[in-house]
């Protein structure tokens, strides 16, 4: 969050910007026909009616369009007052007092700025007795405000920008010239290095005790930083509503990629298992606990946008919140669970399931169960054999050595089996009868599915068995590259069959139509049935 | 006193409440028909169908059906939603979907309810649910009202309305007659992808629950015709909501019957009933009228009479008046003759002693 800046006013000092709680002032000044349509910078004042009062309608407030106007000329301070060398960006104030004072800075403010700029000879707004210039129900312009996602790579640009500088002047990096956490007994935020988090964890979209609101927050760290930076003829982020909230200047920010990794202190591996990190070794205990994971924590921070895709609450490590037994600070949910939620995007589990309905994957993925646990399943990420831990209490070094070794031995162990092991062609005629046999290109259908996984390197990790890709159509039975033929399960029609396996026709056809669907292979389309069995010519006539 | 329209009505009423109170009772319980001990069904998954018609083909064939204008692997006629018609049991239709994703095709045809609204509403029986699971039409005792066509929910019986002699429901038979050989039902058999499963209707409620659980991402979690109008042995299960692919979901889970059975079984006590007491109630105002007019009769005889006797007295005493005052005025006029005789007698003897004469006695 905002940081102290010392401010020295150049020229092109552009008055600004936002609010809190209460939005803004004047009038809505111009008609001019160029201000009809959709703008970014588009605000309501919109004070709350007096009790008992009438309530004017709000007032539709174009901040953009009086910024310009009072450039050059005037500063910020023409709207916005100062605290402690910080812009208050509320107008005229430094806070909300009551509806009648508030309204009164407003008219009075709002109107002799406007009567002063045209006793100079300047267009201006409405001034007094032109109530409804202001306070109208129908305006002619839309609002194309849209949110910005401070991204990696934002903050990459922010984090190594030069001009921005550490709060210490001796600090190497400058993370805390924006970040802060709030000391509840001082009542007051200060710096801490390693609790830096996203600004989300405190500031909530409502003002809270603690903290404003977001929206608060956000512009009064940015534009007094921006602002400080352009009055220092520095390069600086912008300080007008459509810098940041315009759709096009948006698509104009400029992005870095690949980003550099945010510096957090946080692992590059991590052994994932609350047991281990206890005191606790009791050996009965200890048999009951999973093996640990080892977790690249570096892969997965590249793969998401932010740590709130894993790291939902505060960047404390899933087992402070989620304990063993589930308790209040992690919403009762268990660690065990929280790991393995299948409908949560923030647990392992449920964020590499939404991973699988990608059409490269949806083939094989979408025709599993919900819920298929084997044996190797679990091994495929618990696979850090318990014995190789200890000596007991494991230090922080030592697991992590541990887990780095574990990460560096899994990496990039996809095997593709050798054309000699996958048939090239397989007649499929058990069921021949109105149409012929197919001839089912099997090789061809094998190397398709593994051009898919391409260079996905979640896809590599788990497939890393010749087999596994076999799996998606030879499944049910155990990995094999011999495996059995359908009709070893599948009995000619489902009539009388115990379980709700599909007859071999149905087999067959659900098997090829349903992944073609799935990955979006339009040819042969599903119901063109001589493209994959030519139609018997005697059943033609 | 005869009884009101009010009054009769609240008797029928009456009627009414006491036939549903039996029904409702049993509703409470938990016994329900489910449908017939290991009756058959079909269980359809929208989600393996690819609208090839297949199963419309194998219907055609199977039922006999007049062979169609376009043919069965024409694909086109999918662009319109169809329903079943005289010549037609079962239709594949398809509802395309938003943002390029696959259509979604729902096969439809008789939906062999547990307890067919079709069968409820036919007076003669020519519509019945079997042991297999079927619901079964008689055409030897149909009278080709046609309310099962009403009845139905699923809009499916179809009537052969191009026949003059002889026209005839028609609708999906579950192919009963192939069932009863051990064989599947036509569509079943044909289809190339299983999105049609035959089995005991317990089996295909089990199968569906499990895909539903095991694909929770691919299914709505609900099987429709388990429990839709008191449940169907031909049931579907869909990735889509079922009010987007064509099929009603306002049909709740009571059977046909037993919205009907209330009011109809007021039906016997109604024709049973309604004779005597409308003979009653006409004989009752009837005899009420009878009575009005004879007692009317009476009363006009009886005046009349009345009115005679009292002229009668009254003449009598006139004449009877008129006849002292004739006596009076005789006798008063006698009385003055003889008196005026006597006068003239002793006047005359006066003149005849005073003239010596003598009246004679010549009146004797």
């Amino acid at each position: 969050m905002a940081k102290r800046r010392s401010f020295g006013w150049g020229k092109g000092i552009v008055p600004v910007i936002i609010l809190a709680g209460v939005f803004f002032v004047i009038a809505n000044v111009y008609s001019d026909t160029d201000l009809d349509g959709f703008r970014p910078d588009v605000l309501m004042i919109d004070l709350p009616a007096m009790p008992g009062g009438e309530k004017m309608p709000a007032v539709q407030f174009l901040h953009d369009v009086h910024t310009q106007r009072v450039q050059e000329k005037k500063k910020c301070s023409t709207c916005h007052l100062e605290k402690n060398q910080q812009f208050v960006f509320k107008f005229m104030r430094l806070d909300n007092s009551a509806i009648e004072t508030d309204m009164a800075i407003y008219h009075e403010n709002c109107i002799a700025c406007h009567v002063k700029t045209e006793a100079n000879g300047e267009k201006a707004g409405p001034v007094t007795g032109d109530c409804r210039s202001c306070h109208k129900t129908q305006t002619g312009v839309g609002s194309s405000w849209k949110p910005l996602s401070f991204d990696k790579s934002l903050h990459y640009r922010h984090e190594s920008a030069n001009v921005i500088l550490p709060e210490d002047a001796g600090d190497t990096v400058n993370c805390s010239a924006c970040h802060h956490t709030y000391d509840k007994t001082a009542k007051k935020t200060v710096y801490t290095r390693g609790e830096e988090g996203s600004c989300r964890y405190c500031h909530k979209k409502e003002k809270t005790d603690e903290a404003s609101s977001i929206r608060s927050a956000s512009h009064d760290a940015c534009v007094n930083c921006h602002q400080t930076l352009v009055s220092q003829k520095k390069t600086a982020g912008p300080i007008e509503c459509a810098g940041c909230h315009g759709a096009e200047e948006q698509a104009g920010i400029k992005v870095v990629a690949p980003v550099p990794r945010m510096k957090r202190n946080q692992p590059d591996a991590v052994l994932l298992a609350s047991w281990i990190t206890g005191q606790d070794t009791d050996a009965k205990k200890v048999t009951q606990q999973m093996d640990p994971v080892p977790f690249n924590h570096e892969v997965h921070e590249r793969a998401n946008a932010s740590c709130q895709s894993c790291h939902h609450e505060t960047l404390k490590k899933c087992s402070d919140c989620h304990t063993e037994n589930g308790d209040q600070d992690g919403g009762q949910v268990q660690l065990a669970q929280a790991m393995h939620s299948r409908t949560s995007s923030q647990s392992c589990i449920g964020c590499h399931k939404e991973a699988q309905t990608d059409q490269n994957c949806a083939g094989c993925h979408a025709g599993m169960p919900d819920k298929q646990f084997a044996d190797e399943n679990c091994r495929q990420c618990h696979r850090l054999d318990r014995s190789v831990l200890g000596p007991w209490p494991m230090n922080k070094e030592a697991r992590t050595e541990l887990a780095a070794e574990a990460v560096k031995a899994s990496a990039g162990n996809f095997v593709k089996p050798t054309n000699e092991q996958i048939p090239e062609k397989v007649v499929i005629d058990v069921l021949a009868d109105q149409y012929e046999g197919a001839q089912f290109p099997h090789r061809q259908v094998f190397r398709g599915i593994e051009a898919r996984i391409g260079d996905n390197g979640m896809a590599r990790y788990f497939h890393d068995k010749k087999t596994t890709l076999c799996m998606g159509c030879h499944h049910n039975s155990p990995a094999s590259l011999q495996p059995p033929k359908c009709a070893s399960c599948h009995g000619e029609t489902s009539k009388g069959s115990l379980d709700e396996r599909p007859g071999l026709m149905g087999a067959y056809h659900g098997q090829c139509i349903n992944c073609h669907q799935k990955m979006g292979i339009k040819d042969p389309a599903a119901t063109d049935c001589g493209k994959c069995h030519k139609e018997k010519l005697s059943n033609k006539q | 006193m005869g009884i009101s329209r009010r009054q009769f009505l609240g008797w029928l009423g009456a009627a009414g409440v006491g036939a549903t109170a039996a029904s409702r009772a049993e509703a409470a319980s938990n016994k329900q028909f489910g449908g017939y001990p290991d009756s058959f069904g079909i269980l359809h998954d929208t989600t393996r169908c690819i609208g090839c018609r297949k199963c419309e083909e194998a219907c055609n064939k199977v039922n006999e059906l007049p062979v169609p204008e376009q043919p069965f692997d024409d694909l086109s006629v999918l662009d319109k939603t169809r329903r079943t018609r005289f010549d037609v049991f079962t239709v594949v239709n398809q509802f395309r979907k938003k943002d390029g994703q696959l259509p979604v095709f729902v096969k439809k045809q008789c939906n062999h309810c547990l307890e067919p609204a079709c069968a409820s509403a036919c007076f003669v029986r020519a519509l019945r649910k079997v042991k297999t699971g079927a619901v079964v039409y008689d055409e030897s005792l149909c009278v080709g009202c046609r309310y099962c066509m009403v009845a139905c929910p699923f809009n499916i019986p179809a009537y052969e309305y191009d026949e003059a002699l002889t026209p005839r429901v028609t609708k999906c038979t579950m192919c009963h007659p192939r069932i009863e050989k051990g064989l599947l039902p036509g569509c079943v058999e044909s289809c190339p992808k299983e999105a049609l499963t035959f089995g005991t209707r317990e089996r295909l409620v089990k199968i569906a629950r499990r895909r539903i659980e095991k694909y929770s991402n691919a299914y709505i979690d609900h099987i429709y015709g388990e429990h839709e109008m008191g449940g169907t042995s031909w049931m579907t299960i869909s990735g889509t909501p079922f009010s987007e692919i064509g099929m009603r979901e306002d049909l709740g889970t009571q059977t046909a019957s037993s919205f009907t059975a209330g009011p109809l079984s007021a039906v016997p006590v109604v024709v049973a009933l309604w004779p005597v007491l409308l003979t009653g109630i006409y004989a009752i105002s009837k005899r009420k009228d009878k009575i009005a007019d004879e007692e009317r009769i009476h009363a006009v005889a009886q005046t009349v009479a009345d009115a005679n006797q009292e002229m009668t007295v009254k003449l009598a005493k006139m004449k009877d008046s008129m006849a002292k005052e004739k006596e009076a005025a005789i006798n008063l006029e006698v009385k003055r003759a003889l008196e005026d005789a006597a006068k003239e007698a002793a006047e005359s003897q006066q003149a005849s002693e005073e003239t010596g004469s003598e009246t004679p006695k010549e009146e004797k």
